[in-house]
């Protein structure tokens, strides 16, 4: 992609190209009822149309389900045996700098054991995700992050820069690919009962134009109404929505006769048409209730199964991007109790991942949707210790750790059935094939079919990306 | 970065100084041919096969190798990062001999293995004998040094250059001497492409032209009657000087120059403390008032950077000014980040200058050093904010500092060199502006609005030009850097920028000027002829159409249904939020963290950072907030009902002119009139009134329907008797919820959800009825159609049975009642029964009971509603020709 310049990013098209591709002018729509017809194939100042990457891939989907909070790698995907043989013990040297102080060892309760032919390993927490789809993994154990906190690190892992303001991987991807249906949000963000911490951050588009911003679902309401905002017309049936729709067109028809070849008038003719258009498309794919009870039973009950389907329905129809938050604040996130809560959480999520893989790939899907598991960071192999108003002291849990944690790839062209890189014997720091978040962005861009450093946005003065001026491509992992 | 091989030189105009870093060769030009040969065979071989991957123009941007490049000859002689490669003749202590000779620890090069000892020896001898390269920059553009390079062109650059004098511009094609320069300019620049300017456009499109570019608001027709019925010669620039002086114009200019700021209401994400600003409507306020008082624009800049020290006790009001500073996002109080994003702000919004890239190493591109940016970051770290009175936005100095510290690659853990603090020093090389009141704010303050600094004018004419006209001069209004080439119309950007200086700063004389010219007053429409020559419109042989922004979008809803506030100033309102203020959109609460997709959608200026021009999009999104908002469909009861009170034709014509400012068309009234007595004829068609909930009695065997009546309480989301805990004394245990429900006990209190039929077809039922409790006798289910014939019926008792009929034929207007009575015993009788309404055949769901579930009903839209709407749908509404 070439670099844009600020004038001509307001449309997404320079102005040549604007001109070039709106130059069909209004003579060549009829109006009335071709619309459905110019809209699939049209060209029009719509920035989201889809677009070729840099090279061709399998990948144009992603889902990435974000287990905010920072799940523990060696709870889950991570066994680490040597923990027993020191449990209760200190860590041999000194222990690394966390967000708060942690004491000895401590061993998963959690049994581990190998799935598939591959023999990948997996606790009993992720049983059914590693059972049914263990050779489809590339499970990443080897990551790194900059530092022990939320904040930063969840905005790490979603724009490739900690703090300061920059497009997320979503808007990026949006922005390179355009979107497949012009009747959906192109880059949804679902997440149950509120934002997850740092908020619509996470999926922000920064300096890149704000249609770019992933759209965000609070999975928690099962109207449609609700989900999506503006799509429905409570006080209009579609019947009269379109008499009206009719009349307006009319109009415009008269009003474009005497301005002709200005695109911004036939795209906003036609964005008329697909905002109709929309409401329907909307209603439809949030409601799960049409689904066959054997794919509601495969799912499994409550939220996270039902935002996982809703995902499967929304690549379905063309959707670029998704992400798929645990629930509002930090859930993974237990510096207590990590046993007790970590089997809530993947209880509420194992089921439904693996039914998500499995529907992917019975739907033909899962080549062409990159799937990312995994949360901001891990967690520590040493106890967390009290410390006041920080826990509630019943040192039972594990802190943020940013020097090794796990995240996996499914589907999208990634080389499954691998356990890629290693942290030490403890699981406290990534040691072998260290992973860092700007090189994981940057395979995730190649499988995406982009190369990194060339899909760049002309901001203030230089050219940005989402590896800013990191990133290495880990060809191990690509199939 | 720039070593003794560069000289520096300086221009002198009128007192301000523009500095030349020139270039020297940095060898002779006669080299010794047989070492140019020993270099040719022995050496660059070498280089290019071991060394180039990461020290030269092909490695990746970023990846450069310890910043050194070895594929030029400059570049072999400066060295990286770690300082001068060779001392020629001496190879021993040359550092390239001991990183391959491998004797350096931590710094053996080539990485991947070492030399051959023939290899090393030969890079020995050819430092020794006096390193002869051959190599010239400037074979290849990408071997050019960079600091030179910057150098060079910042003497050279248009934008950096002095304003200078107005040139001499014949008067063209009827244009005389005395006309303004711009058009003379233009006129100039089409003649030479064989072009000539549009006709003037009419007076009805001139007024809405100038409504929306000065005021950003429409018209009414009885305003743009008042124009056209002038009759004197200057009713045009009466009109514009009527329009200046309203107080609208600056509400106007505040919301573009809140854009610029990157204006909010709070702070962004924070941890625990208070995120609002709640007073940050005051500095809104101030913007208003001074555009509207036409503060000259210096003044306007002093105020926003340094009102601490021209009004400290805000005893004019204008210590709120520094809103533009402090209302930024707060990054957690990383006192770095929020430093970086004033100096942002004040860079690139007010001069055009990209200075954040030099946060973490010089600017690649253009002439500011790490030095320059943390001067700045001195400046603002320097300041303080003490909160309360007299303005909880004021910025005052810590106190005075000495130099200030680069912070190596923008890390606060790695300070570099102590550096003095000097303003921008390319601006004024030989004599930089010292920084050294207090934080330097002041000197800062001071050398932005220097009428000798040709950024400033430049950038606000550009910018001023842009909001006029649609599209700016210079195409990157923030980034008048290096690689922003002169733009096809300088002559007119500096000539508007001198009078901008020499007429005492106005900004309301700057627009005046503007909107006056010829130029300006062209029509918008297409020429073929022209398209061919200028498809871009670069030479500006027309006026630029343009579509409302949100701001006026959603102000001239509110103002063609006779809705809008038009008080001036004030807090900050939410305007999603029922009951919709009906205040002018740069009021609007602004949520920098969370902006509603609703600013989004409409290209709202992104308030996490200064934006130099906004988007330009055309969504769905957009359309669906016209249609369906709540807040746009609660404009329009008032005005329907007022043009329904005149009658249908009177009606017709008062909407006409309310929405579009005109009369109707005998062709457009009709088809208003058909679509609202069409209407009429209708049922009220409203999504979700197709279900209705109530109670009846049934008989079973027929499944006929008596004494339907509505179930009177919608209560957490079921509906139901009056009495908030059942059983209800007249309606018993009967309720309906989104699922299912529980019928009452007694023969009438069968439960019914009655769906009534929008439109004729022939439809099928499909669903499942579920007995819940495990006690009890079970339900009964009935489907009756226009409550007289039973078209299914299902008995269930602890377990379900799906409940499908095919082959239903209804008519508009008739109903269809799922039924479920108490089969008996009126105990546990709780049930779920989904159903849905399919076409026959199955690929359209005309309604789900689940879906379609809801509480009161919205009244549907009204027949004059719609049309009302439907006029504010429209292009003609929201495009200004």
């Amino acid at each position: 992609m070439q670099p844009r310049s600020q004038a001509e990013n307001s449309t997404g098209w320079t102005r040549r190209e604007l001109l070039h591709r709106c130059g069909m002018g209004m003579g060549a729509i009829a109006l009335g009822g071709m619309f459905p017809e110019i809209m699939q194939g049209g060209e029009s100042a719509n920035p989201l149309l889809p677009k070729s990457p840099h090279f061709p891939v399998k990948a144009k989907h992603l889902i990435h389900i974000f287990a905010n909070g920072g799940p523990s790698h060696i709870d889950t995907w991570d066994p680490k045996p040597k923990l027993f043989e020191y449990e209760g013990k200190e860590l041999p040297g000194e222990t690394p700098r966390t967000e708060r102080k942690t004491g000895n060892l401590y061993p998963s309760t959690f049994k581990f054991k190998q799935h598939g032919e591959s023999g990948l390993w997996a606790s009993e927490l992720f049983e059914k995700t590693a059972s049914a789809h263990a050779d489809k993994l590339c499970v990443v154990r080897s990551m790194h992050a900059d530092v022990p906190n939320h904040e930063p690190s969840l905005l790490l892992m979603n724009c490739g820069e900690p703090r300061q303001v920059r497009p997320s991987m979503g808007s990026w991807l949006t922005y390179g690919l355009g979107t497949e249906n012009q009747n959906l949000p192109a880059f949804l963000s679902m997440c149950p009962g509120g934002y997850p911490i740092q908020e619509s951050q996470n999926w922000q588009s920064g300096f890149l134009p704000g249609i770019y911003q992933g759209t965000y679902i609070d999975t928690n309401h099962e109207s449609v109404e609700k989900l999506v905002e503006y799509v429905v017309n409570r006080k209009l049936g579609r019947g009269a929505q379109r008499r009206a729709l009719d009349l307006v067109q009319k109009l415009n028809a008269e009003h474009a006769k005497s301005r002709v070849q200005d695109p911004m008038i036939e795209a906003r003719i036609q964005s008329m048409e697909l905002a109709y258009r929309m409401q329907e498309e909307a209603m439809d794919v949030f409601d799960v209730s049409t689904e066959p009870k054997h794919i509601l039973d495969m799912y499994g009950p409550g939220v996270q199964a039902r935002q996982m389907l809703i995902a499967r329905r929304l690549i379905q129809r063309g959707v670029r991007v998704i992400q798929l938050w645990h629930g509002a604040g930090q859930p993974w996130d237990n510096h207590d109790k990590i046993f007790e809560g970590h089997k809530k959480l993947a209880g509420e999520s194992d089921q439904a991942i693996a039914a998500l893989l499995t529907d992917l790939q019975q739907h033909g899907l899962l080549d062409e949707t990159l799937v990312l598991w995994g949360g901001e960071f891990g967690r520590t192999p040493t106890v967390e210790l009290p410390q006041k108003g920080a826990n509630e002291g019943t040192i039972s849990g594990r802190d943020h750790n940013h020097y090794g944690f796990t995240v996996w790839l499914a589907g999208g062209g990634v080389k499954g059935g691998q356990a890629y890189g290693a942290t030490d014997e403890f699981g406290f720091k990534a040691v072998e094939n260290r992973v860092h978040v700007h090189d994981l962005h940057a395979t995730m861009m190649k499988l995406m079919g982009f190369d990194h450093t060339k899909l760049t946005y002309h901001y203030a003065g230089r050219d940005y990306r989402l590896t800013d001026i990191h990133g290495r491509v880990i060809q191990d992992w690509i199939a | 970065m720039i070593r003794n091989s560069t000289a520096v030189c300086a221009l002198v105009v009128g007192g301000w100084v523009f500095g030349i870093l020139a270039g020297k060769r940095l060898q002779g030009q006669e080299l010794d041919p047989q070492k140019v040969d020993f270099f040719e065979t022995k050496i660059r071989p070498v280089l290019v096969e071991k060394c180039y991957e990461c020290h030269s123009a092909k490695t990746p941007a970023g990846e450069l190798g310890g910043k050194l490049r070895l594929d030029t000859s400059g570049g072999m002689l400066r060295g990286g990062t770690l300082g001068p490669l060779l001392q020629a003749g001496q190879g021993q202590s040359s550092l390239l001999i001991k990183v391959i000779e491998y004797t350096e620890p931590g710094l053996q090069m080539p990485p991947d293995g070492k030399l051959t000892d023939e290899q090393i020896a030969d890079f020995r001898r050819w430092v020794e004998e006096g390193a002869v390269d051959p190599r010239i920059e400037k074979d290849s553009p990408e071997m050019i040094d960079p600091a030179k390079d910057i150098a060079t062109q910042t003497a050279n650059h248009w934008a950096y250059r002095p304003l200078g004098d107005a040139p001499v511009i014949e008067g063209v094609e009827g244009l005389g001497n005395d006309s303004d320069l711009v058009d003379r300019s233009i006129a100039q620049g089409l003649k030479k492409s064989g072009l000539g300017f549009s006709p003037e456009a009419d007076r009805r499109t001139l007024v809405r032209r100038l409504y929306y570019d000065l005021l950003g608001l429409s018209p009414s027709l009885e305003e743009i009657a008042q124009v056209q019925a002038d009759q004197r010669e200057d009713w045009y620039v009466r009109l514009v000087d009527r329009l200046l002086e309203s107080p609208h114009f600056g509400e106007r200019m505040a919301r573009r120059w809140m854009d610029v700021v990157r204006y909010a209401d709070n702070k962004g994400y924070v941890f625990q403390e208070d995120r609002e600003y709640r007073h940050a409507y005051r500095y809104r306020n101030w913007l208003i008032r001074a555009f509207n008082e036409d503060l000259p624009y210096d003044q306007f800049l002093r105020y926003q950077l340094i009102a601490d020290r021209l009004d400290p006790q805000n005893e004019q009001g204008h210590l709120d000014a520094m809103g533009m500073l402090t209302l930024g996002r707060r990054f957690l109080n990383n006192p770095h980040d929020v430093a970086d994003d004033r100096i942002d702000v004040v860079t690139r919004g007010l001069m055009g200058v990209t200075a954040a890239c030099a946060r973490c190493h010089d600017h690649k591109f253009d002439p500011v050093s790490m030095a320059d940016y943390y001067s700045l970051h001195g400046a603002f770290l320097g300041s303080e904010e003490p909160g309360g009175d007299p303005s909880p936005m004021r910025m005052v100095d810590k106190g005075s500092q000495g130099g200030t510290r680069i912070l190596l690659r923008g890390n606060p853990g790695n300070p570099g060199a102590e550096v003095a603090r000097r303003f921008m020093v390319f601006l004024n090389p030989q004599s930089p502006v010292e920084m050294k009141t207090g934080s330097g704010r002041l000197e800062m303050a001071e050398a932005i609005t220097d009428g000798r600094n040709p950024l400033t004018p430049r950038v606000f004419a550009n910018r001023l030009w842009g909001w006029l006209f649609g599209v700016p001069l210079v195409d990157t209004p923030s980034d008048f850097g290096l690689r922003c080439a002169a733009p096809v119309q300088q002559v007119v950007l500096d000539s508007l920028a001198r009078d901008l200086v020499q007429s005492g700063w106005s900004v309301k004389g700057l627009v005046r000027r503007m909107v006056l010219t010829r130029t300006y007053r062209q029509q918008s429409v297409h020429r073929e002829d022209a398209f061919e020559i200028d498809p871009e419109n670069r030479l500006w042989w027309r006026a630029q159409r343009k579509r409302m922004d949100f701001e006026s979008l959603r102000d001239s809803l509110l103002l063609a249904t006779g809705q809008l506030d038009r008080a001036i100033g004030g807090e900050s309102v939410s305007i999603q939020t029922p009951p919709f203020p009906k205040r002018r959109t740069l009021y609007a609460y602004i949520d920098r963290q969370n902006l509603p997709q609703l600013f989004r959608s409409f290209d709202f200026a992104s308030p996490d950072a200064h934006v130099p021009s906004r988007a330009q999009t055309t969504v769905p999104q957009q359309g669906l907030v016209l249609m369906n908002s709540d807040f746009v469909q609660a404009m329009l009861p008032e005005m329907a009902l007022k043009a329904s009170g005149m009658g249908i034709d009177a009606g017709v014509d008062y909407l006409f002119k309310q929405v579009l400012a005109r009369e109707g068309t005998s062709e457009e009234k009709q088809m208003l009139r058909e679509l609202i007595e069409a209407n009429d004829m209708r049922l009220p068609d409203v999504p979700q009134n197709q279900w209705t909930y109530g109670v009846a009695k049934i008989d079973p065997q027929t499944g006929s329907i008596e004494g339907f009546r509505q179930l009177p309480r919608f209560h957490q989301n079921r509906w139901q008797g009056m009495k908030d805990e059942l059983p209800d004394p007249e309606l018993d245990w009967a309720l309906l919820s989104n699922l299912g429900g529980h019928p009452g006990g007694r023969a009438d209190l069968a439960v019914v959800r009655r769906w009534t039929a929008m439109q004729a077809g022939e439809l099928r039922v499909r669903g499942m009825l579920k007995h819940v409790p495990e006690q009890g006798d079970g339900v009964r289910g009935t489907v009756s159609v226009r409550g007289v014939q039973k078209v299914g019926q299902w008995e269930v008792r602890h377990g379900e049975s799906a409940t499908n009929v095919d082959g239903i034929t209804v008519a508009i207007g008739d109903t269809i009642d799922f039924v479920v009575d108490c089969f008996g015993d009126a105990n546990s009788d709780t049930f779920e029964w989904k159903v849905r309404i399919v076409s026959s055949d199955e690929q359209k769901v005309r309604s789900s009971s689940e879906r379609g579930f809801g509480g009161v009903q919205p009244a549907a839209l009204s027949p004059w509603e719609q049309a009302l709407q439907a006029l504010l749908l429209t292009n003609e509404f929201c495009f200004i020709d």
